[in-house]
């Protein structure tokens, strides 16, 4: 099963899926990382806890909110984990992108996720309109 | 082909872009809306809200009727969205090829009531349109999500 792990300085992992809700409903596969919360200063052991527990026969994708970040660098320490796959900079179309297609395999998935989210980014002041068509 | 048709005040947003489209398979969307004809930036923030490879096409509601009557749309994974039931009910009445309908947001306005437990509010006018579509015999259902249960608004009246 195709599992993913929303991971984030504070609470932004949290807020991303209760936006998430939003749009696409609950989704039980879907599971959040908040770091820093509280007295913590040290997230080696969770990290390493949750990988640990995942089973060769699920994949996981973590997405963290910033790269370069400690989170993401946490995670940067199992990148030889064949079955966890790890993109930094979290943002809604990106992860809606990767939810819409389980028929894909990660090595397709993750890199036309990852431009079109890039696309999403946009300043709205400067926007070039599409082709205005207003036939079929 | 019609894939869906959807009433939904907020026209083309996240829950529609994202997940109706992805849902249905829409290859196209067909926004029949009068008010949003003369509003060039509204139109172009609708088109803008299409997902990647979807085309988007604004008709008012008269004109949407025609296209669909003509034969252009079959062709595409269509998927249509109004703004109001009243919008649904000329839709449905003048396009035998629509056969069910999707009841996603309706504004609360000044004597509207819920409808069951959704995102609906109708007045006692847009209920009797409803209860017309169904009389004629098409679908009307109530969703927000496409992974929410449907819920048949013949159910509720």
């Amino acid at each position: 099963m195709r599992k993913f792990l929303l991971a984030s300085h504070g609470t932004l992992a949290r807020g991303m899926y209760d936006s998430l809700r939003i749009i696409c409903g609950e989704q039980p596969n879907v599971d959040v990382f908040c770091a820093y919360v509280g007295e913590e200063d040290d997230i080696s052991d969770r990290v390493r806890a949750l990988l640990d527990a995942l089973s060769p026969r699920d994949e996981l994708i973590v997405l963290t909110d910033l790269f370069g970040g400690s989170v993401n660098n946490e995670f940067m320490r199992y990148l030889h984990l064949p079955n966890c796959a790890l993109v930094a900079g979290m943002n809604l179309a990106l992860l809606i992108e990767l939810l819409h297609h389980p028929e894909l395999a990660v090595p397709e998935l993750v890199p036309m996720a990852v431009e079109l989210a890039g696309g999403g980014i946009r300043w709205c002041n400067r926007l070039q309109g599409p082709a205005r068509e207003d036939e079929f | 082909m019609i894939k869906l048709l959807r009433i939904d005040h907020r026209l083309l947003h996240g829950q529609v872009a994202v997940n109706w489209t992805a849902s249905v398979g829409a290859d196209c969307i067909l926004i029949a809306n009068d008010g949003v004809m003369g509003d060039e930036l509204r139109k172009t923030t609708l088109r803008l809200a299409a997902p990647h490879g979807v085309k988007v096409v604004i008709k008012n509601v008269a004109d949407s009727i025609q296209s669909i009557n003509s034969g252009v749309t079959d062709k595409y994974k269509l998927m249509i969205v109004v703004e109001t039931v009243a919008d649904a009910a000329k839709l449905t009445a003048g396009c035998g090829s629509v056969k069910s309908v999707n009841l996603g947001n309706v504004k609360k306005r000044d004597g509207t009531q819920k409808f069951g437990n959704s995102q609906v509010y109708c007045t006692p006018e847009e209920l009797q349109l409803i209860r017309g579509m169904i009389d004629s015999g098409v679908e009307v259902e109530l969703r927000q999500l496409p992974n929410h249960a449907k819920v048949l608004a013949q159910k509720l009246l």
